[in-house]
């Protein structure tokens, strides 16, 4: 058997790694998964996973098994009949529970919840800790940078004598820096892990915006695959700045990935899924 | 080539069967768009083997710059198809500066570059081109003239304007753009005459719909039109400018286009210019001002070369020797 992603990026001419989304959920299955690739023009398959791609002519005229993979709402805002698209596949994956939440009264279509997992070949050594810390790290899309990085986290980083490191697509120069040193470095999908791990925690604040209740936690699992942990309160910024207890932190995190967060986990659910497809056909 | 004109040409020898592929330009709602779809033309989602006698890949300078999504299509397609002939359509010239020509590297150099690197895509495949000069630009390739209903494309009585649809962006060089621009610019200083430029300043005078890919509205608006410009000479036959034949318009065409001295007499069926802009403004103006009965007759003198050399029969004629002879022999 044969399965294709069809991904996001390859579907908008983007470059090869340029888009977060289709690396998690399409290109690190599909390494790990002997069966599955990534889709080319023209090439034929038994499965087609469509990684946030609506492309109709494709789902109506496709003869094998379909699945639609969602991780954000971008058809709210754009022209796309997602009603629509849903009821043409035979299963749809999402990366939350707030996604499959919304979408369940919208279909027939069953859903399931596939989260981002990891890809462990894609990440070296852990960092290891050994001094205080000085710098944080926050990684992303620029127009979240904007929404997330407030005077009051800035003003949190200053109070401890942190420094803030930017790893997006494009400069974060908030008006008022609070006087927190602030450095941006532009997100290439070949350095950018390289660029995160040179901090000594991650930090990954939320966001206000209504699309974020779809949000999934890959930000923090990256940072914590690389050696970073993630502080969401101000008693772990504090907790943070000392060397052991970072190490300590990323020691139990890494337990956590390999057992709960790892690509493998998603393979085996997407295998269940495939089952689960071929089978209802036969009864048909 | 437009694809449209190879469905119709070999609609009684072949049926198509057309790849679905995400390119922005190469995109079924694309061709849906450009003109209607014949019969013997079918989308697929996939190629599938033991379905095709060959495969026909369309190809240009632009392929090797991995950040346009219809390089990726070739690359992939030509992956996809092993077991198979394939001809590559390569209807462009060497000529992307804009790409290759950093670090110093010259222009010469910079379409070696390009050749090599399209050559190495296209490989031992059979490649058909647009010109006989095509041929001598890449260095091989079968040269195959386009084909074009007279039907579609008919004249009408004259207004005195002048008309292009050289394309309005991208790839400047190769369109010669730099005059294009000039000329557009310097044209209206003389008496006020405007360069129509089809995607560019000219949607609102097809009236009837909004874009060029509304063809009925464009193909009366070239029918009426008295003057048609191309100022550039390292693209391969220009379809448009022969549509701008069939329909009757006086071309004013920069020199060195190619294969001119194969169909093109200075004077008799078209206006040839040197590359430079006073000279062509100079004579748009004249015609558009003073040359309107002489235009007219160059016009039906240019519509007659086009039915005899760039007719459909020629075109399927040639097709089908270079698919018995090279292709299907493979």
């Amino acid at each position: 058997m044969q399965i294709d992603f069809l991904t996001f990026e390859h579907f908008h001419g983007r470059p090869d790694g340029s888009t977060g989304s289709s690396l998690i959920r399409a290109k690190w299955l599909a390494d790990k998964w002997d069966e599955a690739e990534m889709w080319k023009v023209g090439q034929k398959s038994d499965v087609l996973i469509l990684q946030k791609v609506y492309w109709e002519q494709m789902i109506d005229d496709y003869k094998g098994i379909k699945i639609l993979d969602l991780c954000d709402p971008d058809w709210l805002n754009a022209d796309v009949d997602i009603v629509d698209v849903m009821s043409k596949v035979d299963w749809i994956t999402t990366s939350t529970e707030g996604l499959a939440k919304y979408l369940e009264p919208m279909t027939k279509t069953p859903i399931t919840v596939i989260p981002d997992r990891l890809n462990m070949d894609y990440f070296g050594e852990p960092r290891e800790h050994s001094e205080r810390a000085r710098n944080v790290v926050w990684f992303g899309y620029y127009h979240n940078a904007k929404q997330v990085l407030n005077s009051t986290i800035l003003q949190s980083l200053k109070m401890r004598g942190l420094g803030l490191t930017v790893v997006s697509n494009d400069k974060f120069e908030p008006q008022n820096d609070m006087g927190v040193e602030i450095t941006n470095i532009n997100y290439t999908p070949e350095n950018a892990y390289m660029d995160i791990k040179g901090s000594d925690f991650a930090i990954n604040p939320p966001s206000m915006s209504k699309g974020f209740r779809f949000k999934s936690n890959n930000k923090t699992l990256i940072s914590w695959a690389l050696g970073l942990p993630v502080a969401n309160t101000a008693d772990e910024m504090d907790k943070f700045l000392k060397p052991e207890f970072r190490n300590q932190e990323i020691e139990i995190r890494l337990k956590e990935i390999k057992k709960d967060w790892v690509v493998e986990k998603s393979i085996k659910q997407y295998k269940d899924i495939i089952k689960c497809i071929q089978n209802n056909k036969k009864v048909k | 080539m437009h694809w449209h004109d190879m469905f119709n040409a070999l609609k009684d020898d072949a049926d198509f069967f057309l790849i679905d592929n995400p390119a922005k330009e190469w995109r079924r709602e694309e061709y849906l768009a450009a003109r209607p779809i014949p019969d013997n033309v079918t989308f697929v989602p996939y190629y599938e083997k033991g379905k095709y006698d060959f495969a026909i890949l369309n190809v240009d300078q632009q392929c090797i710059n991995e950040k346009l999504g219809k390089s990726k299509v070739v690359k992939e397609l030509n992956e996809v198809i092993q077991d198979i002939p394939k001809v590559f359509i390569n209807h462009a010239t060497p000529v992307y500066p804009e790409f290759v020509c950093t670090d110093g590297i010259t222009k010469p150099d910079g379409e070696k570059i390009v050749r090599k690197m399209i050559m190495d895509i296209i490989g031992d495949n059979v490649m058909v081109v647009n010109s006989y000069k095509s041929v001598q630009e890449w260095g091989s390739g079968y040269p195959i003239w386009h084909g074009i209903s007279a039907d579609e494309w008919l004249p009408m009585k004259k207004e005195p304007r002048v008309c292009t649809a050289v394309s309005a962006g991208g790839c400047d060089e190769y369109y010669n753009r730099a005059l294009m621009n000039r000329v557009a610019q310097k044209l209206p200083e003389i008496n006020g005459h405007i360069l129509w430029w089809a995607k560019k300043n000219s949607s609102k005078l097809y009236r009837m719909g909004d874009t060029y890919t509304k063809r009925e509205n464009y193909q009366k608006f070239l029918g009426q039109s008295l003057v048609y410009f191309d100022g550039t000479f390292r693209t391969p036959m220009n379809r448009g400018r022969t549509e701008a034949m069939l329909s009757g318009c006086c071309v004013v065409q920069v020199e060195g286009a190619h294969d001119l001295e194969r169909f093109a007499e200075d004077g008799k069926n078209m206006i040839i210019v040197p590359n430079d802009v006073d000279k062509i403004i100079e004579t748009i103006d004249d015609l558009l001002e003073n040359r309107y009965e002489e235009a007219v007759e160059i016009g039906k003198n240019a519509r007659a070369t086009a039915i005899k050399y760039f007719n459909r029969k020629q075109y399927r004629e040639s097709w089908l020797k270079l698919i018995n002879e090279k292709i299907l022999c493979k």
